[in-house]
């Protein structure tokens, strides 16, 4: 909310500075967006007398004048304004002023004629278009006062973010009230006449949304423009001036905070009424805003039908024009929820909603539309008649009355104060307050039906006193252990350090993927889709994986040139039936070349050697899983596998499938990824193998082995590893050969087994037993040659 | 005798360092030390002395072996070094030459922030908790005291999602770590000293907005915590994170899940050069835990009481590393992620 220091003091008996007013306003907790104090834009800009004006000798156009701006000595200013003469009072910008063009003002020679100081048209100052002329200003301010302060541009306006709790600060009058509190000032009373010239029809109110419902209806009027200050006033505040109907109430929303509708009394037939609307009525409102309603919509009928939705938006056919003679003026207490969920419903803000749904001042009603009135016979015409007052239902509510323990303040707020003094703050705001007991028994004002804790009046005590007094402390650290984190935050943290440590540059990408890419990623799977995408075209659904993310920050980088050999992201990935963590790393092609090393493209070998490495760094060795061939939709059906324990699917790698990414639209060289299911690993049995001294010398033998091509070199390692059991200590597959040198639909596979006992040095024969044993058992199962070194 | 000594002597020392290689040296070694050498030969001479001639002469004799011995040692020791000091000049190669290509991993400063976050307030006594992203309409929003009609919901720019919690309400997108707190609650009984990190979505994009960012969210709940404990717990917080006694701003501000609620500000400097003009910056909201919160965890009001607090996680890693583009954080762009990620070793080192 905007409102300037000008407007404050009509509620406001101060003498504070609109620095200490912001910051007062800081204190009680009303956010302080922005202080524009109008007056800087016009430092060193003062009153002039033009006691002369000759021509300049070098020009036809300029004059030299001789100007008095209050130094005793008067000063010699070169202006080309056709309207420059003697006897005119100006503004006169002097040396150090900077006009809102950004023009710095220093003394100059003009044709040679020394100008001490520039006489200043409208636009110059930043004062409207006109620059025709200098201003020719009408003021009793003698010259080398301040042009700001004598031509009142030295107000100060405030931006303020309010706080939804404090719907009786969205107005100035409130914002004074809290000042005061504050004793930064006093409230002004204020006084209304009460006009009653004739009788009017009265309102009704056919539901309990609507509990009360005042009416004023104004006759004879002539619409107009707003006089200055009324403009001047709602441009401060944000709005632009319409014509003085209008301008009033919205003054008035500002100035008291009660939302009142001005309807022109030729387009309504009285008596006007709220109900609630049926399940699909039309509503046709302001700027085009067409509705279909939703039972429960609170409306405002007049006998012809709908002409406004109730506390939100007037109707597009029944509100105030230029021509308007006579005004129906609705000044009315809705129901705040209803008015809430109206608005979200059809998405319709507006000033008034803001004011009904957090809440206003019900004693404030018949107040605003009187001195609504008032400022139509003020303003609007000479013969200007006001009805009575007409109104259904009531204005008096019931607050709160809170039982309140004054010891709070310093057992929950920390804050050391006197009772005498809670009181005093309680009071100086509108609370009602009467000893009960040990207690205080206090009762909240009209104005602040939010209230209903004691803990809301701690923090009412606090904010006035001010926060500063509350002695910052440390809590005792509980003796008790503190509980470990949970897994998912153990898994989540040491993953991140693997692959870091192995070399990745960890990314974070967006969790809302295309909708197309997550259906490739999980073909048949029930994924969520965002409802109101920030982006329809690629921000749509919820990542069930982590790939098409790393493949978007792939391109990113191919984009400016850059290279993401090795990403990798830690992360919550969703289906409809559930959210789990992934860590996934993406290995793509480098361009790099380097003198000595061969550059590879990485494969699903080097795919597998880095989820390996991951999977061991949190304790998880090959040993303990199984592999299987293909990883599903995302991968190669023929270079991916998946990792699993029994049935439990724990990490997969391999090459990205194609279609996946043609579907995320990669241009790049084809990845390799790997990706390991963090909220599965939890589940994991790791095993790590017990460190057993080994003193006695391994030995290491090779066998290479010519087998058909379809046998798996894993099947063999396995047949390998059972048959030296339980000599083996650890066994290496060291080449693989498929080529001239081996028949046709054959392939060598070579493998060095390293032989150990923890108690003996193995002899020849021991040695040459399992050997043999090995030999026999691949011969026999699948059919292999040894073949000879 | 001793004429033939000197000679032996003179002669010995000469060829000795005349030989220019280790071969010639050895050649040199067996014509004196060989089996047949002439010093082997003079001490085998010794036998056939007379004891007093033995004695005498002995002791000549040995000196003339111990002297040529040691230039022999020294000569040979000079002839290696000399022979390895050329092998090494030959094996010269040029250094300038690149190294062997690794790539160097970093952690994203987001992650990073969230765990030396996590390290500062697992010192204060802290325990992790977690909690879900996709949200039931309950834990995100009326549990935390903001009802549907609540025009707090305004400001939450929601992100809805298709699916459907059991009450028939849109699911959504977290808009605040504040869930966990609830979560929490409700499945630990009080006292409770936990901090929780995570994404949470805003349907805000522009300059200084992603739809997308991380928060933190403590809580404490005991007997006896007041706001000057949240004040002090925030103070040591953030004291601890930027390495130095940070002066702040504490405002009353308004939270519907607090009563009273605050948000933190925290003077920077506006030149980090000449660090004697400062602006506010706001860093985090926090408050007392309002009682309807407390109720709807089943927590007993009148037993106990405590405080929250929250802090974005992009804004404290911005401030504290110096970059100034929220969005760069998301686009998985190296070259920016090698500037301000974090090594991983530091994260312990530090």
């Amino acid at each position: 909310m905007k409102f300037s220091l000008s407007w404050l003091h009509d509620h406001l008996d101060t003498t504070a500075t609109g620095q200490q007013i912001a910051d007062g306003l800081l204190q009680l907790g009303h956010e302080v967006e922005e202080v524009v104090d109008e007056a800087a834009a016009f430092n060193n800009v003062v009153i002039g007398y033009v006691k002369e004006r000759v021509q300049h000798p070098d020009a036809d156009k300029l004059g030299v004048c001789t100007v008095d701006v209050g130094e005793g000595a008067d000063r010699q200013i070169v202006c080309g304004a056709p309207n420059v003469r003697g006897g005119l009072t100006v503004a006169v910008a002097l040396e150090g002023a900077t006009l809102p063009n950004g023009m710095k003002i220093e003394p100059r020679k003009v044709r040679g004629v020394t100008s001490n100081g520039m006489i200043c048209s409208a636009a110059e100052l930043g004062l409207g278009d006109d620059h025709s002329g200098i201003m020719e200003l009408e003021t009793h301010a003698k010259p080398g006062d301040s042009f700001a302060e004598a031509m009142s541009h030295n107000d100060v306006v405030f931006d303020l973010a309010l706080t939804p709790n404090r719907g009786d600060c969205f107005n100035v009058r409130g914002l004074a009230r809290d000042l005061a509190a504050l004793g930064l000032g006093k409230l002004n009373e204020i006084s209304v006449p009460k006009l009653a010239h004739f009788e009017t029809t009265a309102p009704q109110s056919k539901t309990e949304g609507c509990s009360y419902f005042g009416q004023l209806e104004v006759k004879f009027l002539k619409n107009q423009p707003s006089p200055a200050y009324i403009q001047r006033r709602l441009e401060q505040a944000g709005l632009r001036p319409r014509n003085i109907l209008v301008d009033i109430t919205n003054f008035i929303l500002l100035d008291l905070g009660q939302p009142l509708h001005a309807y022109d009394g030729a387009k309504v037939a009285l008596p006007l009424y709220c109900r609630e609307a049926e399940e699909g009525e039309a509503y046709a409102g302001l700027n085009d805003t067409n509705l279909k309603l939703n039972k429960g919509d609170l409306v405002i009928c007049d006998q012809n039908g709908i002409v406004g939705l109730a506390g939100i938006l007037g109707g597009a056919t029944s509100g105030v024009t230029d021509s308007t003679e006579t005004v129906i003026l609705e000044g009315a207490l809705f129901n705040r929820a209803q008015i809430a969920l109206t608005g979200q419903a059809h998405g319709v803000l507006s000033d008034a909603r803001t004011r009904f749904e957090r809440g206003v001042d019900p004693a404030t009603v018949d107040l605003a539309l009187q001195r609504a009135a008032a400022m139509m016979v003020e303003f609007a015409g000479e013969h200007v008649q006001v009805s009575s007052l007409a109104s259904t239902g009531t204005t008096n509510v019931e607050t709160a009355t809170i039982d309140f323990n004054p010891t709070m303040v310093q057992t929950f707020g920390g804050l050391e104060v006197s009772v005498k003094r809670i009181t005093e703050i309680l009071q100086s705001l509108g609370f009602t307050v009467a000893q009960n007991g040990e207690n205080l028994s206090v009762t909240a004002p009209t104005w602040r039906t939010y209230m209903s804790t004691p803990e809301d009046l701690v923090e009412e005590v606090v904010r006035v006193h001010g926060l500063d007094d509350v002695q910052p402390v440390l809590p005792a650290l509980p003796l008790a252990p503190q509980q470990p984190a949970p897994a998912r935050v153990q898994f989540d943290r040491a993953m991140r350090t693997a692959l870091v440590q192995a070399g990745a540059m960890e990314v974070q990408t967006y969790s809302f993927i295309p909708q197309k890419v997550a259906q490739a990623c999980a073909p048949g799977v029930a994924l969520i889709e965002v409802a109101n995408p920030i982006d329809a075209a690629t921000m749509t659904t919820m990542r069930p994986s982590l790939l098409p993310g790393l493949l978007m920050a792939a391109q990113e980088n191919t984009a400016h040139s850059d290279e993401a050999t090795f990403i990798a992201e830690v992360g919550t990935v969703f289906t409809a039936q559930e959210e789990r963590q992934h860590a996934a790393f993406l290995l793509t092609p480098s361009s790099q070349r380097h003198w000595q090393q061969q550059s590879t493209a990485p494969d699903v070998y080097a795919a597998k050697g880095r989820l390996l490495q991951a999977l061991a760094a949190l304790g998880v060795g090959e040993h303990t899983l199984q592999i299987e061939a293909d990883a599903g939709a995302l991968a190669h059906p023929g270079q991916s596998f998946k990792l699993k324990q029994g049935k439990l699917v724990v990490a997969w790698a391999g090459s990205v499938h194609p279609s996946v990414l043609k579907t995320a639209n990669y241009k790049g060289k084809a990845p390799v990824f790997g990706c390991i299911d963090l909220t599965a690993l939890e589940k994991v049995k790791a095993r790590a193998p017990k460190y057993a001294p080994m003193d006695y010398p391994p030995v290491t033998r090779d066998l290479a082995f010519v087998v058909p091509a379809d046998v798996t070199a894993g099947d063999i390692q396995r047949s390998l590893t059972n048959a030296a059991k339980p000599l083996l200590q650890s066994i290496n597959l060291f080449d693989m050969y498929q080529g001239e040198q081996i028949a046709a639909g054959h392939k060598s596979v070579a493998f060095a087994l390293t032989l150990r006992s923890a108690d003996r040095t193995l002899s020849e024969d021991e040695i040459t037993e399992v050997m043999d044993n090995c030999v026999a058992t691949v011969r026999k199962n699948y059919n292999a040659e040894l073949r000879e070194a | 005798m001793n004429e033939q000594l000197n000679t032996l002597h003179t002669t010995g020392l000469a060829q000795l360092s005349g030989a220019a290689n280790l071969e010639d040296l050895e050649q040199v070694r067996l014509n004196y030390f060989g089996k047949s050498g002439q010093v082997t030969q003079l001490l085998k001479s010794l036998g056939q002395m007379d004891a007093e001639t033995r004695k005498t002469q002995g002791a000549e004799i040995h000196k003339l072996r111990e002297t040529l011995q040691t230039a022999f040692t020294s000569r040979k020791d000079a002839l290696e070094q000399a022979e390895l000091d050329s092998k090494l000049a030959q094996e010269k190669v040029d250094i300038t030459l690149p190294g062997t290509a690794h790539t160097t991993g970093k952690m994203h400063p987001v992650s990073a922030t969230m765990i030396e976050l996590a390290e500062i307030l697992g010192r204060m006594g802290f325990g992790h908790a977690v909690g879900p992203e996709v949200e039931t309409d309950y834990y995100n929003f009326s549990a935390l005291n903001i009802p549907a009609e609540h025009p707090a919901r305004q400001d939450h720019d929601t992100f809805y999602v298709e699916t459907k919690d059991e009450e028939g309400l849109r699911k959504v997108l977290r808009t605040q770590t504040s869930n966990v707190q609830i979560r929490h609650l409700q499945n630990n009984p009080a006292p409770a000293r936990i901090v929780s990190f995570g994404r949470v979505y805003r349907h805000d994009y522009d300059a200084t907005h992603t739809p997308q960012f991380h928060q933190m969210e403590g809580l404490a709940i005991d007997k006896d915590l007041t706001l000057g404990h949240l004040k002090g717990t925030i103070q040591k917080f953030l004291n601890d994170f930027f390495g130095r006694e940070v002066t702040l701003r504490f405002r009353i501000h308004y939270f519907p899940f607090v009563e009273p609620g605050l948000e933190v500000d925290v003077a920077w400097p506006i030149d980090q050069k000449a660090d004697e003009k400062t602006r506010w910056l706001e860093v985090m909201g926090a408050g007392m835990v309002h009682r309807n919160v407390l109720a709807a965890c089943g927590v007993d009001h009148t037993q106990w009481q405590g405080f929250a607090f929250g802090a974005g996680i992009e804004r404290l890693a911005m401030l504290k590393h110096g970059f100034n583009d929220i969005r760069q954080l998301f686009t998985g762009r190296v070259d920016f992620l090698q500037s301000y990620g974090q090594l991983a070793a530091k994260l312990t080192a530090k």
